[in-house]
C-alpha cells in the first residue's frame, strides 16, 4: 500500500499547530505504531471508508454534469426547446443516463474490488503482526520462566550454603567449611552476571548503550579473561589456547563492550565443549580489520538451531547448558555490540566436531589516522 | 543407616545435599542427569531419591516414569525449581511421594526426607491422593 505511510499519520496532522500538538501527534503516531494492530487498523479502515464515498460522490457528480451539458448542446441554446428537439433531448438524455450509470456502475465494482484487494492485504499484515507480536510475547513469558529458573539455583546454593554453615556449621570439617564459603562467594558471583546480562539486554534494546572509543590491547584483553575463565569450573578441566598475530593486535571500541564480546564468546566454548577439550582463541590485526575466532571441538551446532543461535532467549539446547547456567542471551548481546562497532559475527559449525565463531571488527579511516 | 540418591545437574546443589544428608547421617550418592540416577538406582538401591526434573540427557520425568512402571522399590521426592501448577500435577500423576521447590528450606527438606523415607504404602498413597485433590481444587 502506497499511502500506507498516510493512512497513520493524515487524521491527526497538526497542520501549522503549536509545538505542544506537534509533539502530541508524535507521540500518537509512535503509540499507534508500537500498538501497531488496534489503532492503525482503525484509521485504515475508516479511510477506505471515506475515499469510497467520495469515488461516489465524484461520479454522481459527473453523470449529472455530463447528462446537464448533453441537454444544453442539444437544445442549440434555444432555451424553450420545439417537440422535435423535445423528442432527440429525451432519447439523448435517457442514453447518457443508461452511460453514465453504466459507467459509475463500472467505477463502483472497480472501486469496490480496489477495497477489497487492499482490505485483505491489511488483514493479511495484520495477522503477520499479531503472529510476530505472540511469538515475542511467547517468547517473552519463556525467558520470565528462564530467568526464576536460573536465579532459583545459585539463590538455593547461597541460602542452603549459609544455612548449613549456621547450624551445622560445629560438625563440619574445615574442609567443608572452606567449600561451603567457596560456594556462596561463586553463586553470588553467578547471580551478578545473570543480573548483569538481563541489564545488557534492556539496555541495547532501549537503544542507549554509549560506546566510548579507544585503543585497546586484545592480546591482554584476552589473555586476561582467559585467566579468570582458567579458574572457574567450566575452565579447570577444559585448555584455552590463545595464539596473537601480531604479537599484541589492537582493535578501536569500548574496552567493557570488547571484554563482553571475547568474555561471552569464549565462555560459551567452554561451556559447550566436553571435559578435557580445546578452545583455541586466535586473534589478529590487519590492514583492515581486527579479527578474533574462537574454536571449540565440542558439540556442535545443527543447522537448524544456526539460523536463531543470535537470538534473544535462545539456546543451542536448554539442557546441554544447564550446568553452566545462562539465560541464552550471551551471544545476543554479542551480536549487538559487534553491530555497534560496525563489525560482523560469523558462525560455522559441525555437530558433534566442534564450532567456530568469527568477529571482524573494521578499522575505520579516523582510526589509521589516530593509531 | 538410610540411603538417598541426590539426582541434579548443578554441582553447588549437589554438594550442598550431599553435605548435609552426609552430616545428618544419611549415606548419599549422587548423579549429573536422568540416565545416571537411573544407573545408581539398580545398583546402590536408595530408599529416597532426590529428583531434579530439568537435567540433561535424560529428564526427571522419565525417571520418575520409569521407576513407576518398573514399580521400583524407592521413595522419589522431586526437588524442582518448577513452581507451576501443571507441574505439581504432573509430578504427583507420574507417583512422586513429595514435590518441593527450589530454593527450599533445608530443614524443612530434611524433615520431609525423613517422612517420605519411613511413611508406609498407604500413607504414601494418602499423601498423594490429598495431593492431588489439593492441585484440582485449584483447578478449578
Amino acid at each position: 500500500m502506497a499511502d500506507r505511510k498516510d493512512l497513520a499519520e493524515a487524521p491527526e496532522q497538526p497542520g501549522p499547530g503549536t509545538r505542544a500538538s506537534r509533539r502530541r501527534s508524535v507521540d500518537r503516531t509512535r503509540i499507534a505504531q508500537q500498538a501497531g494492530l488496534s489503532s492503525r487498523k482503525k484509521l485504515s479502515l475508516t479511510h477506505v471508508e471515506r475515499r469510497r464515498t467520495q469515488l461516489w460522490t465524484v461520479s454522481l457528480f459527473v453523470v449529472t454534469a455530463i447528462t446537464v451539458a448533453i441537454a444544453v448542446l442539444a437544445l442549440g441554446g434555444d432555451l424553450l426547446p420545439n417537440e422535435l428537439q423535445l423528442e432527440n433531448l429525451s432519447s439523448w438524455i435517457i442514453l447518457v443516463l443508461i452511460g453514465g450509470l453504466a459507467l459509475a456502475f463500472l467505477i463502483y465494482v472497480l472501486d469496490k474490488e480496489r477495497n477489497l484487494r487492499a482490505l485483505s492485504r491489511m488483514l493479511i499484515e495484520e495477522r503477520e503482526k499479531i503472529a510476530r507480536l505472540e511469538e515475542m510475547d511467547r517468547l517473552k513469558s519463556d525467558f520470565v520462566a528462564t530467568v526464576s529458573h536460573e536465579l532459583k539455583t545459585p539463590l538455593t546454593a547461597i541460602i542452603g550454603a549459609a544455612k548449613t554453615v549456621g547450624t551445622r556449621g560445629d560438625r563440619m570439617n574445615e574442609e567443608q567449611h572452606a567449600r561451603f564459603m567457596e560456594m556462596i562467594e561463586r553463586q553470588g558471583t553467578r547471580l551478578l552476571r545473570l543480573v548483569e546480562d538481563v541489564l545488557d539486554t534492556s539496555r541495547i534494546e532501549s537503544g542507549g548503550s554509549h560506546l566510548r572509543r579507544e585503543m585497546v590491547d586484545l592480546r591482554e584483553l584476552a589473555e586476561n579473561i582467559a585467566e579468570d575463565l582458567a579458574q572457574t569450573d567450566l575452565g579447570t578441566d577444559r585448555v584455552i589456547t590463545v595464539i596473537f598475530d601480531p604479537d599484541h593486535p589492537t582493535a578501536w571500541g569500548d574496552p567493557t563492550a570488547l571484554q563482553q564480546i571475547f568474555g561471552n564468546l569464549m565462555e560459551n566454548a567452554l561451556k559447550y565443549s566436553d571435559k578435557g577439550s580445546k578452545v583455541t582463541v586466535t586473534v589478529q590485526e590487519t590492514a583492515t580489520e581486527a579479527i578474533l575466532e574462537v574454536t571449540d571441538e565440542g558439540h556442535g551446532i545443527s543447522p537448524e538451531q544456526i539460523v536463531t543461535i543470535f537470538d534473544r532467549f535462545r539456546q543451542a539446547d536448554s539442557a546441554s547448558s544447564r550446568g553452566s547456567g545462562g539465560f541464552g542471551l550471551g551471544l545476543y548481546i554479542v551480536k549487538n555490540l559487534v553491530a555497534t562497532h560496525r563489525g560482523d559475527v560469523e558462525v560455522e559449525s559441525e555437530l558433534g566436531r566442534g564450532t567456530t565463531f568469527r568477529v571482524r571488527l573494521p578499522k575505520r579511516a579516523e582510526d589509521g589516522r589516530e593509531g | 543407616m538410610l540411603k538417598v540418591l541426590i539426582a541434579d545437574d548443578e554441582p553447588p546443589i549437589l554438594q550442598l545435599l550431599e553435605t548435609n544428608l552426609g552430616l545428618e547421617g544419611y549415606e548419599t550418592r549422587t548423579a549429573g542427569n536422568g540416565r545416571e540416577a537411573l544407573e545408581v538406582i539398580k545398583e546402590f538401591h536408595p530408599d529416597v531419591v532426590l529428583l531434579d526434573v530439568m537435567m540433561p540427557v535424560m529428564d526427571g520425568w522419565d525417571v520418575l516414569r520409569y521407576v513407576t512402571q518398573a514399580q521400583l522399590d524407592v521413595r522419589v521426592i522431586l526437588v524442582t525449581a518448577k513452581v507451576h501448577e501443571d507441574d505439581r500435577l504432573m509430578g504427583w500423576e507420574l507417583g512422586c511421594d513429595d514435590y518441593i521447590t527450589k530454593p527450599f528450606d533445608l530443614d524443612e527438606l530434611l524433615g520431609r526426607i525423613a517422612d517420605v523415607a519411613t511413611s508406609d504404602f498407604d500413607t504414601a498413597a494418602a499423601r498423594r491422593s490429598a495431593a492431588l485433590r489439593e492441585l484440582s481444587a485449584l483447578g478449578r
